[in-house]
């Protein structure tokens, strides 16, 4: 079927013309990488025919053909045009009545040879101002499909003697057909191509470091993808908005725009109600408009798609569009499309990327929203990345300013510690300043203490300007302010100091506990100042900026808590123990001086006892010997007062004893030879007054064992005499305490092999564990039995007896020998040779 | 009169015994000498209440033997040092031993032993028993 108006006659050029002009237009469109490289392929085809214009036409998205045709609106998907300018009212047309809406609702090809006068064409003012600034005379209009079902059609515009002929409408339309496969093929290309690009430059950012130069690369990593996505979308404005949610939640910044000339850094807030990227922003939904200026009237239609949106920024956008295109107020608008996909961190919103077009292809359609939202998660995804990477790379920094101030700290409390008179107030102050270094955000910091005595948390220390802000009478105020901490507790502190845990207040207006000492302050942490099983205060960290505290601080707050505990409990313990030592060595010298009184007044006494005593024993000793005494009690009353004059002696040179050894001196010794003589007299005497100090109704006999001394007589032993007598003593003094009642306390001598000489007393009574045979020879010891059976007696007796063994070089022994309760304690002496 | 002699050194009391009965013609003189045996004596029927009774400081709880009886935590707690206040102390909460004059008779000085009441009869042990027999005397005489 011949297309109407299309002459008969055969029109330019043969079949080999028409291959090469072919080829020419696949070379062309197959060159293109970007879609306003659809403008080429068009002239590549108007030049093919010797037109002066070519415009591809699509049909408003989601318009029903012929349903919606009084409505429905074509808009220009590219064009070229030989003087380079369109006419601004050809960017969109009403469908009808056009000629090119009769091409695309009949699906045929239109032509029009003789344009001034074809009433097809005339009835629309657009097209009419076309042609008559054009001077084109000639219209071809071929309709097409493209991939994704919308309809279209390719426009020839022509300026020319000769009508179309019928020839050069059927390559032209041979051509037109091969157009929606070259469009789906570039937009393919430049999707890939962008989704590339993109990709390789945010892997370019995985390199860049946390510093404020990263971040400008980082800035400008995003601009080049603006850029990028502009190209490739051939929009006039790309905008990537991100919000930090570390460091200024719920604000989204505009990072990086091909359109600067839009204003200065902008800025939105989440809980704005109005606007389109607001909208995208606070719903997490993409938005997709084909032309703003028809917003009003498509109000109800958007309405339905999107419910909550909000916007009266036409008039703006007009003026901004105007002024950017140089198109007088006289002049139509070309559409304005509009696109813009949610950004996403998990399930957090954290930015948007925005598309705007005033050009060329004036149509973002769901490919292109689908494209967008691509790319919109490897924004997401390097930016999750970045800030990740930042928050470990500053919670690494912390750390370390952390162990470095705490160790100059550390450093710095043992210098203060090391005074005599410590300033506690200067190591929180201290430790205030590092709070503030080392945690972002902190503007404010305090400790308080408990006060034992009035139970409530005072502050100890503060840190900060605004502490001093305000009348004197008002930073007083609020400097001797106190906080109970009775049960339940009434102020996040109280609260903090009675768990002994952090407590974290990102927003103080919602926290029941909060007790307002600043009214700017927003956020605050609380950490116990505590140790083990120890609670002494509450250290606090303020902020009034919109940045809430890194991640980390918490922790950081939890540690300088227990360091102040540390350092709390250390200055308390260390005053303690030097108001302790002052006391010990005040008792010390009094004890020291009392020592040497008392040794005195001992050898003093010694004295004073020894020598009377001696001198009265001596004489009883030689009444007893010399005179034969008739009365039997007399001789009985002088062997007591001999018995009694003995102890004293022995007493009073124990004491002597004592006073050396406990000054460190050994004994020493003046010997003579032990004979059995003196010996057996010495034994004998010893128990006849030993039996008469001991209760008579207990009835314990000492017997001396003669015989068995004999061997004595051919061994050679030195003896200090005096210190044998004491010794003697010593153990017929305990025989006599311990025995049981109606015993007899045996005495023997022996020799052990031929290097020992053994005194034994043996007796039956208070018993010795074997574990105590050894303990019994220490100084002051006595068991438990001893304590409640004797009513004298200071625990000395054995441990003088073992040194004056050993100052003989011999042993005392104690054996518990049977269950009988027999104990033998023998004076072992060394034997000497060559008798 | 009955004089009841609490004192572990049997010395002593010989001593004392002769110069008692010497100063109280007619007298008897009872002796206990252990703390142990004088709560035994206390928590018996008592047939016969002492006129009055000597008490010495320092007294062991009991003699060496192979069962000693088991001491009361107060004994266990502080030995042997301060008895004569513990016995003195028994006798009072007693109804039967309240009013029986008391005397304590110890080598120690009456400011060695702390604070004692004025009202507690204080003797020092010395050579001579002339001051306790005139204690007697004025308490029981």
């Amino acid at each position: 079927m011949v297309p109407k108006g299309v002459s008969l006659s055969s029109g330019v050029g043969g079949p080999a013309d028409s291959v090469d002009r072919l080829e020419k237009i696949v070379a062309a469109a197959l060159a293109q990488d970007r879609l306003s490289g659809l403008s080429a392929v068009l002239r590549s085809i108007a030049r093919s025919f010797d037109s002066v214009a070519c415009i591809l036409w699509e049909l408003e998205p989601e318009s029903e053909v012929p349903a919606e045709t009084s409505k429905a609106r074509l808009f220009t998907l590219a064009e070229w045009t030989e003087s380079g300018v369109l006419t601004p009212a050809l960017h969109d047309l009403p469908l009808q009545p056009s000629l090119t809406g009769t091409a695309i609702l009949e699906g045929t090809t239109q032509v029009a040879n003789a344009v001034p006068t074809d009433e097809r064409v005339h009835r629309l003012e657009e097209e009419k101002d076309f042609f008559a600034r054009s001077g084109c005379n000639q219209l071809c209009s071929v309709p097409l499909v493209f991939a994704d079902a919308q309809k279209g059609a390719l426009n020839l515009y022509r300026r020319s003697s000769e009508p179309f002929s019928l020839r050069e409408v059927a390559r032209f339309e041979q051509v037109a057909r091969l157009l929606p496969g070259f469009y789906r093929v570039l937009r393919d290309r430049v999707s890939f191509a962008l989704l590339r690009g993109c990709n390789e430059k945010l892997r370019e950012a995985e390199d860049i470091e946390w510093t404020t130069e990263g971040w400008k690369d980082l800035k400008a990593i995003f601009q080049e993808i603006c850029e990028e996505t502009a190209r490739c979308f051939n929009c006039k404005e790309v905008s990537i908005f991100l919000e930090d949610p570390g460091r200024m939640p719920d604000r989204f910044e505009r990072v990086a725009t091909t359109w600067k000339e839009l204003g200065p850094k902008q800025r939105i807030s989440r809980r704005r109600k109005k606007g389109l990227t607001t909208h995208v922003l606070g719903r997490g939904e993409p938005l997709r408009l084909f032309d703003l200026k028809t917003f009003s009237r498509e109000r109800s239609q958007i309405k339905a798609q999107y419910p909550a949106l909000s916007w009266d920024g036409l008039g703006k956008i007009q003026r901004e569009v105007r002024k950017r295109f140089v198109i007088t107020p006289k002049d139509p608008l070309p559409p304005l499309s509009f696109l813009a996909v949610p950004i996403w961190l998990g399930r957090r919103v954290v930015g948007a990327i925005r598309c705007f077009a005033a050009s060329g292809p004036y149509y973002f359609g769901v490919r292109e929203q689908e494209l967008l939202e691509l790319l919109a998660q490897q924004i997401g995804e390097q930016w999750a990345e970045w800030l990740h990477r930042r928050e470990l790379q500053e919670e690494n920094d912390a750390w370390k300013a952390l162990v470095n101030s705490v160790t100059s700290l550390n450093h710095f409390v043992h210098k203060e510690l090391s005074k005599p008179v410590p300033d506690e107030i200067a190591i929180f102050a201290q430790a205030l300043r590092i709070t503030q270094s080392v945690i972002r955000g902190a503007q404010l910091s305090d400790i308080r203490l408990y006060d034992e005595d009035r139970r409530d948390l005072y502050f100890a220390a503060v840190y900060g300007s605004q502490w001093d802000q305000g009348t004197e009478e008002e930073v007083q105020r609020r400097k001797e302010r106190r906080f109970g901490t009775a049960r339940p507790a009434k102020s996040a502190g109280a609260w903090v100091y009675l768990n002994d845990r952090v407590r974290v207040i990102e927003d103080v207006k919602k926290d029941d506990l909060y007790d307002e000492t600043f009214a700017n302050t927003r956020r605050m942490i609380l950490a116990p100042i505590s140790v083990p099983n120890r609670v002494y205060g509450v250290l606090d960290i303020r902020s009034s900026g919109h940045q809430p505290f890194p991640p980390h601080a918490e922790s950081i707050a939890e540690l300088l808590g227990k360091q102040l505990g540390l350092y709390h409990y250390l200055a308390i313990t260390i005053g303690e123990l030097r108001a302790l030592k002052t006391e010990l060595a005040d008792k010390v010298k009094r004890l020291e001086s009392m020592r040497v009184e008392q040794e005195q007044a001992f050898e003093d006494l010694a004295h004073q006892l020894r020598s009377p005593i001696n001198q009265a024993h001596q004489r009883v000793q030689a009444v007893l010997r010399r005179f034969h005494l008739e009365e039997p009690d007399a001789e009985r009353q002088l062997l007591a007062i001999r018995g009694l004059t003995r102890k004293a002696t022995r007493v009073s040179r124990s004491v002597g004893l004592f006073v050396a050894l406990a000054r460190g001196e050994s004994l020493s010794l003046s010997t003579t030879g032990l004979a059995y003589d003196p010996l057996i007299r010495l034994l004998i005497e010893a128990a006849e007054d030993s039996e008469l100090l001991v209760e008579p109704h207990r009835r314990i006999r000492f017997q001396v064992e003669r015989d068995s001394f004999v061997s004595l007589r051919r061994q050679r032993i030195s003896v200090d005499w005096r210190l044998l007598e004491q010794a003697i003593g010593n153990l017929y003094d305990n025989a006599g305490k311990y025995s049981f009642s109606e015993s007899t306390v045996r005495i023997f001598g022996s020799v052990t092999g031929t290097k020992r000489f053994q005194i034994t007393v043996a007796n039956r009574g208070l018993r010795l564990r074997s574990e105590e045979t050894e303990v019994a020879k220490r100084r002051n010891w006595r068991s438990e039995q001893a304590e409640l059976t004797t009513q004298e007696g200071s625990g000395i007796g054995l441990w003088l007896v073992d040194e004056i063994m050993t100052a003989h070089g011999g042993q005392l022994v104690i054996q518990p020998t049977d269950s009988q309760g027999w104990t033998e304690v023998k004076l072992v002496f060394p034997i000497q040779k060559g008798v | 009169m009955l004089i009841l002699l609490v004192e572990d050194d049997h010395l002593q009391v010989e001593a004392l015994h002769s110069a008692l009965v010497m100063a109280f013609p007619g007298s008897r003189i009872n002796r206990v000498a252990t703390e142990s045996e004088f709560r035994d004596w206390l928590s018996s029927d008592l047939s016969q209440i002492p006129d009055v009774i000597v008490i010495d400081m320092m007294l062991r709880w009991a003699d060496p033997g192979p069962e000693i009886p088991q001491p009361p935590p107060e004994v266990k707690k502080n030995g042997r040092y301060r008895a004569g206040t513990r016995c003195r102390a028994l006798l009072r909460e007693d109804p039967r031993t309240r009013e029986i004059p008391v005397i304590l008779h110890t080598f120690l000085e009456r400011s060695d032993v702390g604070n004692l009441p004025d009202a507690v009869s204080f003797v020092t042990k010395v050579s001579d028993p002339a001051q306790l027999i005139e204690k007697i005397r004025e308490l029981a005489g």
